[in-house]
């Protein structure tokens, strides 16, 4: 968990997803050494968010069961209340210090990607997808299906588990599977790559688990070629529900 | 044990993907609604996406991001700032129904997860505080509570189950007990001022629960819906039976 840094941080992330970013529900207690000033001013954000500059409605709050003082508190927890939060979070940063003063958990949680992740998250998608529409393009083709192999390892050792779970979304995500999916399975099985192992054998089980029952056949001919007893244990947890007669078969086959 | 009638403050479903996997981002309110959304907010490069819109009276959120999906039922803006008296959305035993629907009908097109959770959090209006402590000294038997004079009460408690559907699961089923106080504040912005005391104080139990599923696992596609109804079950017995380990 990242506490935002800047006002700029936090107003990002809050705009685009106001209810985790700061964790609503959330009880907000004054902070110590601030007491009036947070005491007034936080209700007067509020209000102002709410009502504009009209400047004198009364505002109903939920206040805290704690009595008054330096232990007066607020819980921000009705919908319409986390909307004017935001705003008032918006159009007020010193809001913001008063919040970053505020040994509050539910400030830190969620906030949003920073801009270097965002852009290699990009990049790595942007290489997986192209990894993808290689893939399909060689399905026929024995010499190129080697050359994506080899691709797919490069593409490993630059991204690592990150690159792992940008390929899961597109082999899980395209349902009903196609041989490029099952393909890609298949490849994430017999990788040597040490690194993501654990990252493979869990999207692996993760596609085991899959409504689609061709990639399920897939991910058990997958985990087979990956071994070892956690792979073991996935065919054996999803043989209890596995209805399926081709898969059930699959399974039992790889686990004998 | 006392019955406590639950209303409702907000309606959370929220569901994780297993590890190492990430959830595509699709348009989902219309198929799980069956009408379009009143509003999207979409931020490709971050892989996130807002569907929201009204359900009743009230509004509904689904919320897509790579590691993350919800559902939130709450309540709009306008009408909250219409009510006058305690704030919810009615009554918890009539209106989870249709969001449990809401729910059902992703879980039936879901995507592998790992990890699902089901998070009412809940009010019950009383008319003082003392009645509100009688209360909670009915529904947390193992406090020493004394109604008179107690204040402050905040309680949290993960009271752990295994599943009857996945043995190899286990139902946290976390609780949060507390006694709210509502006080309208009257500010005067110009004059840098607050008062309180403009209209008398009511009073509110508080019960927010998260109800999630352990450990972090690709949970059988087979088994989602009975999972659901076991986290439905679990908040209903802590609801009406208090904290029972």
């Amino acid at each position: 968990v990242t506490l935002p840094k800047t006002w700029e941080d936090w107003s990002e992330s809050s705009a685009a997803d106001p209810a985790r970013s700061i964790g609503f529900p959330f009880t907000m207690r004054q902070p110590l050494g601030r007491d009036d000033q947070f005491v007034q001013a936080y209700p007067e954000w509020i209000m102002r968010a709410a009502h504009g500059e009209k400047g004198n409605e009364p505002y109903n709050l939920w206040t805290v069961d704690v009595g008054s003082g330096p232990e007066k508190g607020f819980v921000v927890n009705t919908f319409n209340e986390r909307l004017n939060f935001v705003k008032a979070a918006r159009q007020y940063p010193e809001f913001l210090d008063f919040l970053l003063l505020t040994p509050s958990r539910a400030v830190a949680e969620g906030t949003s990607p920073s801009k270097d992740q965002i852009t290699l998250d990009l990049l790595v998608q942007s290489d997986a997808g192209r990894l993808w529409d290689d893939a399909h393009a060689a399905l026929d083709e024995q010499d190129r299906i080697e050359n994506v192999k080899s691709q797919l390892d490069l593409f490993l050792t630059r991204y690592g588990e990150r690159g792992v779970r940008s390929l899961s979304k597109l082999i899980l995500a395209n349902v009903p599977s196609g041989e490029t999916a099952w393909t890609f399975l298949q490849m994430l099985g017999e990788s040597a790559n040490l690194n993501t192992a654990r990252a493979r054998r869990e999207v692996l089980a993760a596609a085991l688990e899959s409504k689609d029952a061709a990639l399920r056949y897939a991910a058990a001919t997958a985990l087979g070629s990956f071994g070892g007893a956690d792979a073991a244990e996935a065919l054996r947890k999803r043989l209890i529900w596995e209805k399926n007669v081709s898969v059930r078969r699959m399974i039992e086959a790889e686990l004998s | 044990v006392a019955t406590v009638a639950w209303d409702i403050d907000l309606l959370r479903f929220s569901a994780f993907p297993p590890p190492s996997v990430a959830f595509a981002i699709s348009p989902l309110w219309e198929r799980v609604v069956g009408q379009a959304p009143a509003e999207v907010q979409e931020r490709p490069q971050q892989g996130l996406r807002n569907e929201i819109g009204p359900f009743g009276q009230d509004t509904l959120v689904i919320t897509q991001t790579l590691v993350r999906f919800d559902i939130i039922f709450g309540m709009s803006a306008e009408k909250a700032a219409s009510l006058k008296d305690l704030i919810s959305l009615g009554p918890y035993e009539e209106r989870e129904k249709p969001f449990s629907t809401v729910v059902r009908k992703w879980l039936e097109i879901a995507p592998t997860v790992g990890r699902i959770a089901f998070a009412p959090n809940l009010i019950h209006g009383v008319s003082t505080q003392q009645e509100g402590y009688e209360l909670l000294k009915q529904i947390l038997p193992a406090l020493p509570i004394d109604a008179k004079n107690s204040r402050d009460l905040f309680w949290q408690i993960n009271r752990p189950r295994t599943s009857k559907v996945l043995k190899e699961v286990t139902i946290n089923r976390l609780a949060k007990w507390q006694m709210l106080r509502r006080e309208q504040i009257q500010v005067i912005p110009e004059r840098g001022g607050m008062y309180t005391g403009g209209g008398q104080a009511t009073y509110a139990l508080k019960l927010d629960l998260d109800i999630y599923t352990e450990p972090f696992t690709p949970i059988p596609s087979e088994s989602l819906q009975s999972l659901y109804s076991e986290l439905v079950t679990a908040a209903d017995e802590l609801m009406k039976a208090g904290d029972v380990p």
